[in-house]
């Protein structure tokens, strides 16, 4: 077969699998159903400019909004509203707005208020639809438009409706300047994610593969990614740092950036299955959570490659490797980085971040992969990130990176921290260039 | 002319005429033009499709010939694209705007080296294709692809996702508080491993061979296995875990992995996926995963991804090919009218025979007449003993079409010919179909043919040359020593006072055949014969019999 012949096969067989992982049935009912949201809702905004609230020209287009409404709720949870430019999204499938109905309009109409989007957490009764275009309608506030229209909400009881600024692209360089921007968000999205999973949602992935890409390309210096808010929940802080850690193992085994995607999104939502646990039964949530994650993940519809990956993964991310099957590559890289991760936040501050990787090295080949605690050692450092170490000019510091490249194994960046309280002063070093080290300290 | 939509068709909207801009502006449009008109073709055709293959050449020798010139560097706006400063394509319809979709996904500038290797270049326009395919929205979009892509030769700068424009003047983020109650239980993920003592750390070099396994699972070819794994895990869970039976969500996915394993032509891991899922206890997965393997249509389905040109399946779909029904088969070639295609189907369909003959033969007068032609022709090949009643059934037919499908069928069978209703046709009023039916007589020998050829010949108003070298030429070949009485009665002059006069009317005709048989006919005196008819014979009659003389004597018959 020549060349064009062997591309033809290529992209046949690529397209076949591709259609083969397509919802279609889901996206179509997203586009569908979000366009008739955003059609109605910039409709009933025109018409409030020729009609009292109660005019019964309202009726059909309000009971027809509030179907949306819930169909959407059903369907994705919250359902996320945007406009952006002069486009409009929901859920980040986005709506037609060319040639018909009003949603180009509805960008306009929003930003009186100062607001570009809405999100809506639960379904909306008739009358709490007509509130919403109410307050929308309503002459903006002169300042702070859109706190004053949140407080308007608020007081008609839609606590429901959350609205948000306006939004425009983002810009190169400031994805390039955010890796704590993309830890951010991704904390955000895992916070909604398990309650959209616990309501009996739908996973939205897309999102949260945006973040894994966003945290993937941050450099090896970017000590954001390991630097993660104390005031998360700590599930969302334990699903980021066994994410950022599995990405920086997977790239230290050579995994391709789809594979590094794919392993990403797998551990942000490796213990998923918790939120599937009906209340007061902690010890079957604990023996059961890898299979009640995999039952949320098969809630998505349509074959791909990496919700395969990620149902194997939090199927076997408990797995020891010398067990009766070995675990998948996403379960073994997991498995590894979740036991670290678990093994610092249940016991570090009795023991130092090295002696914990120190302890796994001995497992390695029966609880773990045999190669994959020293390819983790590597990854992280002689001194992981969040370690805490005495310098030898006597200040204290945290370090705030994995490992950079092998000359600078064991000395990686560090935040200095107040010498009184111990809490970080914004300072980063570069220990590679001094001071040295006096010594690791748990805690 | 160029087809609608070709390659070489005329320019459409969104390419801009950049005839008088620069080298580099006018090879970038070249090259940008063929990019979106092969990602658009995968939303119109079929992978396999020859149009598909000339787009895929287009875009090769255009992306050749812009690189040639040195680093590209596209600028991606919302309606247009611009490289070296000069806007080189503009689409205002979004749906159809390759620079949309781009803007859309937040890529705003694609760099590519002129070295970048096509296999690069083959994944962009794949990655494309997916997205003008309009599916995988909710996995994938066109950065997440092209950063998974880990391109070398093609470098983008994208944007992911919105920013507020005024949180920080506001003091808000995007942090959903409301959602932040949720935790896992107390003491999750807990035990944790008992662990032995610490071992001091050091950076040691990991071979790449203790982390072959790992890799392996990643290839993409490893995805069969890993799909058919995935199931084997779930089902086990699923009985450790009492998991509700039936269970749609997981025999959806059961059932998706099957067309995927299907799709992929992996019958043995398919059939391997409805063992476990009946051993599992999984009945109505099994079930449809079963059904799906017995529905043609699955297996018809692989032959979609073959090149046009492809006049035989691969080896590896041999066997999945071979669980389509004839029916099946049958069914996909009407509609059909890719030549090779055709010819990929009727091999499958000859692979049958003769063991669904019968079948086949049953679906002959159903059949449209192109395809009728084509089945009896095949039938020929792998059973020709069924040839004789499948062109009788089809001769009986009033269509004419399916009657000269029957001829064609039996003219292309080595087997015993239906002389009744062949017959039948000499008395038909299309001269061209009569001498085909003389010709496949002669060609057979039929002896049963001759009484109804000789009967036909004298009895026959008027009958053409063609017709008359056609019938003696058939009596030659199916009985030479009764041939030559016929002739010799044929030649005979006319007694009486009208023979004269008959001599030019029907006489004339059968002394042509006469002439016209004993030109092939493998007798000594047939060439003394035809001497004495040509000496009989005056005017074009003389002619033919002369020359008969000479063809006869070029093919080295005795002289008599």
């Amino acid at each position: 077969m020549d060349d064009l012949g062997q591309a033809q096969s290529t992209l046949g067989r690529a397209l076949a699998r591709a259609r083969a992982g397509e919802d279609r049935e889901l996206a179509a009912a997203v586009r569908e159903r979000g366009e008739q949201l955003a059609h109605l809702l910039a409709g009933l905004l025109k018409m409030s400019r020729v009609h009292a609230a109660d005019n019964r020209a309202f009726d059909a287009p309000v009971t027809e909004l509030a179907k949306a409404i819930a169909a959407l709720s059903e369907l994705l949870g919250a359902v996320v509203l945007v406009t952006v430019e002069d486009q409009v999204y929901v859920n980040d499938v986005r709506i037609r707005t060319e040639g018909k109905g009003s949603a180009r309009e509805l960008g306009a109409e929003l930003g009186k208020h100062e607001v570009g989007g809405m999100t809506f957490h639960a379904p909306l009764t008739g009358p709490q639809v007509r509130s919403l275009v109410a307050a929308l309608a309503a002459r903006p506030a002169e300042t702070f438009a859109r706190a004053a229209l949140r407080q308007a909400l608020a007081a008609l009881g839609l606590r429901a409706v959350e609205v948000e600024g306006r939004f425009r692209f983002r810009t190169e360089a400031e994805r390039a300047a955010g890796a704590g921007e993309a830890v951010q968000r991704g904390l955000s999205l895992l916070a909604r994610t398990w309650e959209n999973l616990a309501s009996g949602r739908v996973l939205n992935s897309l999102p949260l593969r945006r973040v894994v890409v966003d945290l993937a390309s941050a450099p090896p210096d970017a000590t954001e990614l390991w630097e993660i808010p104390a005031d998360v929940p700590p599930h969302a802080a334990h699903a980021m740092t066994v994410a950022t850690t599995a990405l920086a193992l997977g790239r230290a085994a050579g995994f391709g950036e789809g594979a590094l995607q794919d392993l990403g999104l797998a551990a942000l939502l490796h213990d998923a299955g918790y939120a599937f646990a009906a209340e007061g039964q902690a010890a079957a949530a604990g023996r059961r959570h890898g299979g009640d994650g995999a039952r949320l993940l098969l809630r998505q519809r349509g074959f791909h490659e990496a919700r395969l990956r990620r149902i194997r993964a939090l199927l076997e991310h408990h797995t020891d490797f010398a067990g009766t099957a070995h675990p998948s590559a996403f379960g073994a890289v997991l498995r590894v980085c979740e036991d670290y991760a678990s093994f610092v936040r249940l016991h570090g501050a009795r023991v130092t971040r090295a002696a914990v990787l120190g302890a796994m090295l001995g497992a390695a080949g029966t609880a773990y992969h045999p190669a994959l605690p020293q390819l983790l050692v590597n990854a992280l450092g002689q001194h992981p990130p969040g370690t805490l170490l005495e310098l030898e000019d006597g200040r204290w510091a945290r370090s705030a990176s994995a490992a950079r490249n092998a000359a600078t194994w064991a000395t990686p960046l560090a935040r200095l921290l107040d010498p009184r309280t111990r809490a970080a002063d914004g300072k980063v070093v570069d220990l590679a260039r001094g001071p040295r080290i006096r010594r690791a300290v748990a805690g | 002319m160029a087809q609608p939509g070709a390659p070489d068709a005329p320019l459409t909207t969104a390419e801009m005429d950049v005839a008088g801009g620069s080298p580099q502006a006018q090879a970038a449009a070249g090259f940008i033009n063929a990019l979106a008109k092969a990602a658009r073709a995968f939303v119109l055709y079929d992978p396999s499709n020859a149009l598909v293959r000339q787009f895929l050449g287009d875009y090769q020798e255009r992306a050749g010939r812009a690189l040639a010139l040195g680093p590209l560097a596209l600028e991606v706006r919302p309606e247009e694209i611009a490289a070296v400063g000069e806007v080189i394509y503009r689409e205002p319809d979004r749906e159809r705007s390759l620079a949309y979709r781009l803007f859309r996904d937040g890529v705003r500038r694609v760099s590519i080296e002129p070295g970048v290797p096509w296999p690069e270049l083959l994944r962009v326009l794949e990655i494309l294709a997916i997205r003008f395919t309009g599916i995988r929205q909710s996995e994938d979009d066109v950065v997440t692809l092209i950063r998974s892509a880990g391109f070398r030769g093609i470098a983008i700068e994208a944007v992911e996702g919105f920013r507020l424009e005024d949180e920080e003047a506001q003091g808000e983020g995007h942090e959903d508080t409301s959602a932040l109650q949720l935790a896992p239980p107390p003491g999750w993920d807990e035990p944790l491993p008992r662990l032995p003592a610490p071992a001091a750390l050091a950076h040691r070099p990991v071979a790449a061979e203790a982390l072959r396994d790992l890799r392996a699972e990643l290839d993409p070819a490893a995805l069969p296995a890993t799909a058919l794994s995935a199931v084997r895990d779930l089902l086990a869970e699923a009985a450790r875990s009492g998991w509700p039976n039936p269970y749609p969500e997981l025999d959806g996915f059961a059932g998706e992995v099957g067309t995927f394993l299907l799709s992929e032509g992996d019958l043995v891991r398919a059939k391997e996926l409805a063992a476990m899922l009946a051993r599992g206890g999984r009945a109505a997965a099994a079930a449809a995963v079963a059904r799906h393997l017995e529905d043609p249509q699955t297996y018809l389905g692989l032959l979609a991804k073959l090149p046009d040109d492809a006049r035989e399946a691969p080896p590896h779909l041999a066997p999945l090919l071979a669980m389509v029904p004839l029916d099946g088969l049958v069914d996909a070639l009407g509609p059909e009218e890719r030549p090779a295609r055709r010819a990929l189907l009727l091999g499958l369909v000859r692979a049958r025979l003769p063991a669904d003959g019968a079948a086949l033969a049953a679906r002959l007068p159903s059949a449209g007449p192109a395809l009728a032609g084509d089945l009896l022709r095949t039938l020929a090949e792998g059973d020709p003993d069924r040839i004789p009643a499948a062109a009788t059934a089809l001769l009986a037919q009033p269509d004419r079409a399916l009657q000269d499908a029957a001829l064609a069928g039996l003219e292309a069978a080595r087997c015993e010919l239906p002389t009744v209703p062949l017959a039948r046709l000499l008395a038909g009023g299309d001269e061209a179909r009569r001498i085909r039916v003389l010709d496949l007589f002669g060609a057979r020998g039929e002896p049963a043919a001759f009484h109804a050829v000789e009967r036909w010949a004298e009895e026959r108003r008027e009958l053409s040359d063609a017709e008359a070298d056609a019938a003696g030429r058939a009596l030659a070949s199916i009985g030479p020593i009764p041939a030559s009485r016929v002739f010799a009665r044929w030649a005979e002059k006319e007694k009486g006072l009208l023979g004269g006069l008959r001599k030019s009317g029907r006489k004339q005709a059968l002394m042509r055949a006469a002439a016209s048989g004993l030109e092939v006919i493998a007798l000594p005196d047939a060439e003394a014969r035809l001497h004495a008819l040509a000496q009989a014979a005056d005017g074009d009659l003389r002619g033919h019999c002369l020359a008969a003389m000479a063809r006869r004597r070029t093919r080295g018959h005795p002289h008599g």
